[in-house]
């Protein structure tokens, strides 16, 4: 896999069978139910029945109605607009996790590719340290560190993601700078910077992106957790995980609504995102053999 | 002795994982802007007072290393630290609380082990129909965060048809592994899916290799089949993901102790950070980094055992 193909040698490239085709029943329905998060979180101010904060103490615990399509929380606060208004966090939360871990991850990754040595070994060695700890363990030591809050879990879990990035870099571009045409750049007296960031980083990109989105859906758990143990979003606001578990106490009483609807919204995004993700990997990974 | 050319390296590299883990933990209380003595002390306004005792405690006043090597030759003779907030030594409060989580632990690492490679078993034995309906389930299980788990397990076992407690410790061994039995489930439900997908696929490219061909066409019978050719070949990727997975039971029972009420040492993680008790929260993050990282070795180890040919790839 990691070596140069050499022409006249390669296999003749598969046809592809409809069957084989990433893109099932299963990624579009991934795909239009990921659409439908997005216009819910960019639409909230408008779309919202009620104020997401609006506390109606005489409402408190109401089963899903007319007046309120997904039921009332503990304060009588209405689930639909919560978990639209939710969406918002829940999106962009995950989005800024993946934005960091790429911004950092994806340079040091080529960094380590192209130099080698010292600076491989060293980028390495990091990499299996922040390994050494757990993912949540990192964000509950920041929390700890930094205080509770939106803004320590995104960036925790950013720093916390890019090992995983730089790994998938490095070992991208390891494969593709060994191939013929990179050569062929090499010897016409392309600098590093240029092949790198002109011709190595748009092949592996597709593959990368692929991965982003898969980790899109870990993130969106890992911030859901936090909030759910109460280190991410803050009470009032209107989070996923936070809504799970303000619902607890009542699902206990046999109220189950609030906690059972936005677990439910956490795992069926979660699973678009893992769909859609695992799919564009495949898509991209094929067509790189071919 | 050949084991030890290929054991050795790797348990000097654990050492150094845990000593660099360990400076990093421990460190971490001088990343934060203000007094170490502060974030040690429950990070409340204390009197000098009681701010010079933890200096004095925690040898603050010494240069870095110094204290670094303090607190870790603190380590070893048992000696964690003071808690703040429940006046008591820390390693009498996570003696009190360790069974508890190495008990979720092992719970959940067996139903993950056993069922996440039964199913992918069966999926890759039985026809096309089951293949089909176990890799949509598996798709769906993995999805499922360990809260949302927890919540419709409570839901459906302990509030509608009230078999199981909704939380807490029980007492004897019928009443831990009642409070257990829905933790280790939560826990599990996701891990049980990843492992699950991954047999299924080691063992479908096992299936169909020659040496497989030619033991059916020798007349062995399908069990021995499946037990000697299939599934013995197709454990080194299952046994790497085994050790992924548990890293995460690892720091997933911070979630589901949480969630249920159990008193091991993820909730007491939870609490320590939401009540400050920083030499808890450093001693219990490096008690579950160093389970992780010995449990990866150990894991690491295993496949080479299984796995001759991993040991030249090793470069042992």
């Amino acid at each position: 896999m990691n070596t140069a193909i050499l022409p006249g040698k390669k296999d003749p490239p598969r046809r592809r069978r409809p069957s084989d085709s990433p893109f099932t029943w299963g990624f579009w329905v991934a795909l239009g139910f990921i659409v439908l998060v997005v216009l819910a979180a960019a639409t909230a101010r408008w779309s919202a029945p009620h104020d997401p904060l609006q506390l109606d103490l005489l409402d408190t615990l109401a089963p899903p109605s007319g007046a309120h399509l997904l039921g009332t929380d503990e304060g009588g606060r209405d689930t639909l607009s919560r978990l639209l208004w939710g969406a918002q966090t829940g999106l962009f939360g995950p989005l800024a996790v993946v934005a960091i871990s790429l911004v950092a991850g994806v340079p040091l990754g080529l960094l380590a590719a192209g130099r080698g040595g010292i600076v491989d070994l060293a980028v390495s060695r990091m990499t299996d340290l922040v390994l050494a700890f757990p993912v949540l363990l990192l964000s509950i030591l920041a929390v700890a560190l930094y205080g509770a809050g939106f803004l320590t879990t995104v960036v925790a879990l950013g720093v916390a993601f890019v090992p995983s990035v730089i790994r998938l870099t490095r070992s991208l571009a390891s494969t593709e700078k060994n191939r013929e045409y990179i050569n062929a750049y090499r010897s016409l007296g392309f600098g590093p910077l240029r092949i790198y960031g002109l011709h190595i980083l748009p092949n592996i990109l597709g593959v990368i992106l692929a991965h982003a989105v898969v980790h899109f859906g870990y993130a969106l758990t890992d911030l859901a957790v936090l909030s759910f143990l109460g280190f991410g979003v803050q009470a009032p606001d209107s989070d996923w995980g936070l809504m799970v578990h303000e619902g607890q106490q009542a699902l206990l009483q046999g109220s189950p609504w609030q906690s059972m609807i936005s677990g439910g919204v956490i795992v069926a995004t979660v699973l678009a995102f893992n769909v859609v993700g695992l799919r564009l990997a495949d898509a991209v990974g094929k067509e790189d053999l071919v | 002795m050949p084991v030890l050319r290929w054991t050795i390296p790797r348990i000097i590299q654990l050492v150094l994982t845990l000593l660099v883990a360990s400076l990093v933990v421990y460190g971490s209380v001088f990343l934060v802007p203000g007094d170490p003595a502060t974030l040690l002390g429950g990070g409340k306004a204390l009197s000098p007072e009681a701010l010079a005792v933890i200096r004095e405690r925690y040898g603050l006043d010494d240069g870095f290393l110094t204290q670094y090597w303090h607190w870790l030759t603190g380590l070893f003779s048992g000696d964690l630290g003071q808690s703040a907030q429940y006046r008591q030594p820390v390693s009498a409060i996570i003696e009190s609380r360790v069974a508890t989580t190495v008990e979720l632990v092992l719970l959940a690492g067996l139903l993950v082990v056993v069922l996440g490679i039964g199913a992918g078993a069966i999926a890759a034995l039985r026809g096309k129909r089951v293949d089909d309906a176990i890799t949509f389930g598996v798709t769906i299980l993995a999805a499922v965060p360990s809260f949302v788990a927890a919540i419709v397990l409570i839901f459906l076992f302990s509030v509608q048809l009230e078999w199981l407690p909704s939380g807490g410790d029980g007492e004897g061994f019928v009443g831990t592994l009642s409070h257990l039995l829905l933790p280790a489930i939560a826990l599990a439900v996701s891990f049980m899916a990843v492992v699950a997908r991954i047999s299924r696929s080691a063992m479908r490219r096992e299936m169909v290799r020659e040496h497989v061909e030619l033991a059916r066409s020798r007349g062995l019978p399908n069990g021995l089949v499946v037990r000697r050719h299939i599934l013995w070949n197709a454990l080194p990727p299952i046994s790497t993901v085994v050790a992924m997975v548990l890293a995460g039971l690892i720091g997933g029972t911070t979630i589901v102790e949480s969630a249920f009420g159990l008193h091991g040492l993820g909730s007491l993680l939870v609490n320590s950070v939401q009540s400050k008790d920083f030499p808890i929260v450093q001693a219990v993050v490096l008690m579950m980094v160093a389970a992780f990282v010995v449990a990866n070795t150990l894991a690491d180890l295993l496949a080479l055992i299984i796995n001759p040919k991993a040991r030249k790839g090793a470069g042992l």
